[in-house]
C-alpha cells in the first residue's frame, strides 16, 4: 500500500508542477499504481533527462534529474537570419527533441527560400555540466523555376488556370521564382475546382514531374480534362416538390449544384446532401438533393424552434 | 499588411541623399536608403504604420516606468539596436510585438502582475520572440501568398510552439540577467493561464499548454541566482493604473458623449440607441442610418475619405495630435456626418467631474494557475 507520495531531484516549485502529473495516490496499491504512465506524462514535458520510481517502505518516490543546460552553440557558418535560434540556444536546457525542430524548421526556411537542397545538422558534445552544441548549416544554392507547363489544358486557358493558382505575387511557383513543391501540391485542388466549375468532373490533375538541371527546374503539371458533362436525372428526396435553377442538359457546374444546394438548405430548413451518379458514355451526370429531415415534421420544428 | 506593401511604402518615400528621409516625422534607418531596401527596413516602418492605429494609455508616468524596465532587459541583452516600450489603452490582457523592435503592452495585461520581476517577464518574453525574428519569418511565409497542405501546415504550428518555448526561455535569461528574480516568469505565466485556459490540446493553437510552459521555466530558473522583486516599488510605480474601461476615454454623459482623453464631446439627440465601446460609439438614428464616432491619430484621421462609399460618409475634426472621425451611413449620410460634426465642442467641466475611473489595486490578491 502506498503510504506517501513524493518528488525528488527538482526544487520545490517544479517538483510540484510535476506532481499535478502524478495519479499514483497515498492508499493506492502499489501494483494498481499508474505507474508508467505517470512518468510518461512527466517525461513529455521536456525538462527530464531521467525519471524513475523509487519504492522504500511504504513511500513512492519520483527520482528525477532536470536535464542540463547548453553550454556552448557553436555555428561555424552563420546566417544571421535562419540560424538565430540556435544562437539563443545557449544557457537553456538541452531539449534534444527539440533541437531536432529547429533543425527541421531552419530547413523548411531554407527550402521555402528556394535553397532545396538545404540540410541542417545538429551535433552534440556532452561536458561534465552542460552540453555544447555545433550547428552545421548548408543551404546550397538557390533554385529557380526555369519552366512551368499546364500540359494538356485545352478548354480553359493557361492564363485563366495561373489565376487560381497561388504564389504569383510572393514569386513562388512561377517562372524565375521559386519552386514550392507543397504549395504547387495544394493548388492542384484549385486547378481542379477551376475544371468542376466548368462542368468537367472527370477532370484529373496529376502529381508535378519535376526535371531538374543544376539551379534550374523544368515542372509539368500533367492535366486530362475529359469532357464536359451535363446535367441528366435531377432528383430531390424528403423534401417537397420546389423547382430547381437547373435542368437537364445544361453544363454541370459545380458552382450551380452548390448554389442549389444552399438555396434547398435555407428553404427547407434542413442540411442537403448531394449525390451524383456520373454516365461517362453519355457525358451526363445525375444530381439528387436529400434533405437530412423528415418533411414536414422536423421541418416545422426547425421552424418554430427559429421564430422569436 | 503585406510585407511587399510595407517595402513600397518604404521605397516610395526613400531618396537618393546622404541622410536617410522621413517617415511619419522620424529619421528611417539606414537600412531604408537607397533602393535596396532591407527587411529592416520593412519593420521599422511597419512598426510605425501600427502604431498609428493603436490608442496609447495617457498616463506618463507609467508609461515612463514600462519603458525604463523594458531597457534595462534590453541592456542586458546586449542588443544594440533601439527599442520603444508602450502601454496600449486597451483593458484585455495582451502584450505583442510589431516586425521591428517595438513592444506593446495593454495595461489590461498589466494589472494581472504584482512585482517587477513579473512586469520584466512579461516584457523579456516579447524581447525575445523579437531577438529570435519568430515575426518576420512568419510575415516572410504570408507573403509568399500560397496554401499549405494540412500536414505542412500542421508542422508549421509545431514550429510555432518552439517560438513560444524560446520566447519563454529568453525571458527567464534576461529576468536573471537583469538583476531580477527568474521565478517571476513562472509567476507570469501562472497570473494569465488563469484567464487564457488552454485550447485542450487543438492542433491550431500555436501555444504549447501552460503547465509544459510553466514547467519549462521553472526547470530553467531553478539553476539561476536569485534577484529583486521590488514589489513595493512596482506598486507604486502603478498605483495611477485604471482597471476595467476607462471612462474618461469615452463615455456617456446625460446626451452627450464624451472623449475626455481627447478633448472632445459630441451633443446627442435625444432618444436614440448609442452603443459605447471601448474606443468608441456607435448610434442609430433611424431603420437604416447611423453614425460611429471614434478618435484616431490624426495622422490616419487625415487619410479618410470625405465619401469611403457609396452609403457612408466622413467628417474629421482635429486637435492636436489625435482626430474624432464621424462615420455616417445611411440614404443621407453626408448631412448626418455634417449635422454632427455641427455638435462637436470641448467637455465640459461637470461632464469631466462625473467620469471617474476606477484604479488598480496592485497589492490585491490574486488568482494564480494551480498546477
Amino acid at each position: 500500500m502506498i503510504g506517501t507520495v513524493a518528488v525528488r531531484g527538482v526544487d520545490s516549485d517544479l517538483a510540484q508542477t510535476l506532481r499535478s502529473l502524478i495519479e499514483a495516490r497515498a492508499g493506492q496499491r502499489l501494483e494498481d499504481a499508474p505507474l508508467r504512465e505517470d512518468l510518461k506524462r512527466m517525461w513529455r514535458l521536456g525538462v527530464l533527462a531521467d525519471a524513475r520510481v523509487e519504492v522504500t517502505g511504504d513511500e513512492l518516490a519520483y527520482v528525477v534529474t532536470p536535464r542540463p543546460r547548453i553550454g556552448r552553440v557553436v555555428i561555424p557558418m552563420p546566417d544571421p537570419v535562419a540560424l538565430r535560434r540556435f544562437a539563443l540556444l545557449a544557457g537553456v536546457q538541452f531539449d534534444p527533441a527539440r533541437l531536432h525542430r529547429i533543425a527541421s524548421a531552419t530547413e523548411v526556411n531554407y527550402v521555402r527560400a528556394g535553397h532545396l537542397d538545404a540540410h541542417v545538422a545538429v551535433t552534440v558534445a556532452p561536458r561534465s555540466d552542460r552540453i555544447d552544441i555545433c550547428v552545421a548549416a548548408t543551404p546550397g544554392p538557390r533554385v529557380t523555376l526555369a519552366k512551368l507547363e499546364l500540359a494538356g489544358a485545352r478548354q480553359i486557358p493557361d492564363d485563366v488556370l495561373r489565376k487560381v493558382m497561388h504564389g504569383a505575387k510572393g514569386g513562388v511557383n512561377v517562372v524565375g521564382g521559386i519552386y514550392d513543391a507543397d504549395a504547387l501540391n495544394t493548388d492542384r485542388i484549385w486547378l481542379l475546382a477551376a475544371y468542376f466549375d466548368r462542368g468537367m468532373l472527370l477532370a484529373q490533375v496529376g502529381t508535378p514531374i519535376v526535371e531538374r538541371r543544376g539551379t534550374r527546374l523544368a515542372v509539368t503539371v500533367p492535366i486530362s480534362e475529359g469532357p464536359v458533362l451535363r446535367f441528366g436525372t435531377i432528383w430531390t428526396d424528403n423534401m417537397p416538390h420546389i423547382p430547381l435553377p437547373i435542368s437537364r442538359g445544361q453544363v454541370a457546374s459545380r458552382v450551380r449544384i452548390a448554389e442549389v444546394r444552399e438555396a434547398l438548405a435555407t428553404l427547407v430548413g434542413a442540411s442537403i446532401d448531394v449525390r451524383t451518379e456520373i454516365h461517362p458514355e453519355k457525358n451526363e451526370v445525375d444530381v439528387g438533393f436529400v434533405a437530412e429531415r423528415r418533411w414536414p415534421w422536423d421541418v416545422l420544428s426547425s421552424w418554430r424552434s427559429r421564430s422569436p | 499588411m503585406g510585407r511587399a506593401l510595407v517595402v513600397a511604402l518604404a521605397l516610395s518615400v526613400t531618396a537618393c541623399a546622404n541622410k536617410p528621409p522621413m517617415f511619419l516625422e522620424e529619421r528611417m534607418p539606414h537600412a531604408c536608403r537607397g533602393k535596396q531596401a532591407k527587411a529592416e527596413c520593412a519593420g521599422w516602418v511597419f512598426d510605425r504604420m501600427m502604431r498609428l492605429f493603436l490608442t496609447p494609455y495617457r498616463d506618463a508616468r507609467i508609461a515612463a516606468y514600462i519603458d525604463e524596465v523594458g531597457q534595462r532587459l534590453v541592456r542586458a541583452s546586449g542588443d544594440r539596436r533601439t527599442w520603444t516600450f508602450e502601454v496600449l489603452d486597451d483593458p484585455e490582457v495582451q502584450a505583442f510585438t510589431g516586425l521591428d523592435t517595438s513592444v506593446f503592452i495593454h495595461r489590461g495585461a498589466l494589472t494581472m502582475l504584482r512585482d517587477e520581476s513579473e512586469l520584466a517577464a512579461v516584457l523579456a518574453h516579447e524581447i525575445g520572440h523579437v531577438l529570435g525574428n519568430h515575426a518576420r519569418e512568419n510575415l516572410e511565409e504570408s507573403s509568399r501568398s500560397v496554401y499549405r497542405s494540412q500536414s505542412a501546415a500542421f508542422e508549421d504550428v509545431r514550429y510555432a510552439r518552439d517560438d513560444e518555448i524560446q520566447a519563454d526561455e529568453l525571458a527567464v535569461l534576461l529576468v536573471a540577467r537583469a538583476g531580477y528574480d527568474a521565478s517571476g516568469v513562472s509567476r507570469m505565466l501562472r497570473a494569465y493561464a488563469v484567464v487564457a485556459p488552454d485550447s485542450g490540446g487543438s492542433p491550431d493553437d500555436n501555444h504549447p499548454a501552460w503547465r509544459e510552459r510553466i514547467a519549462r521555466v521553472q526547470a530553467l530558473a531553478a539553476t539561476l541566482p536569485g534577484g529583486r522583486q521590488n514589489a513595493a516599488h512596482f506598486r507604486a510605480r502603478l498605483a495611477t493604473l485604471v482597471v476595467g474601461r476607462d471612462p474618461l476615454a469615452v463615455s456617456r454623459v446625460g446626451e452627450a458623449i464624451v472623449f475626455a482623453h481627447a478633448g472632445f464631446a459630441v451633443d446627442l439627440p435625444p432618444h436614440l440607441a448609442v452603443d459605447v465601446d471601448t474606443n468608441d460609439v456607435s448610434v442609430q438614428t433611424s431603420e437604416h442610418g447611423g453614425f460611429n464616432l471614434r478618435i484616431l491619430d490624426a495622422r490616419v484621421a487625415k487619410m479618410y475619405p470625405k465619401q469611403p462609399n457609396a452609403t457612408s460618409a466622413a467628417e474629421v475634426v482635429l486637435a492636436d495630435r489625435v482626430a474624432l472621425v464621424i462615420i455616417a451611413t445611411g440614404p443621407d449620410a453626408s448631412r448626418l456626418a455634417q449635422q454632427v460634426r455641427a455638435r462637436v465642442r470641448s467637455p465640459r467641466s461637470p461632464e469631466l467631474a462625473a467620469l471617474r475611473p476606477t484604479r488598480a489595486d496592485m497589492g490585491a490578491p490574486r488568482m494564480l494557475w494551480v498546477p
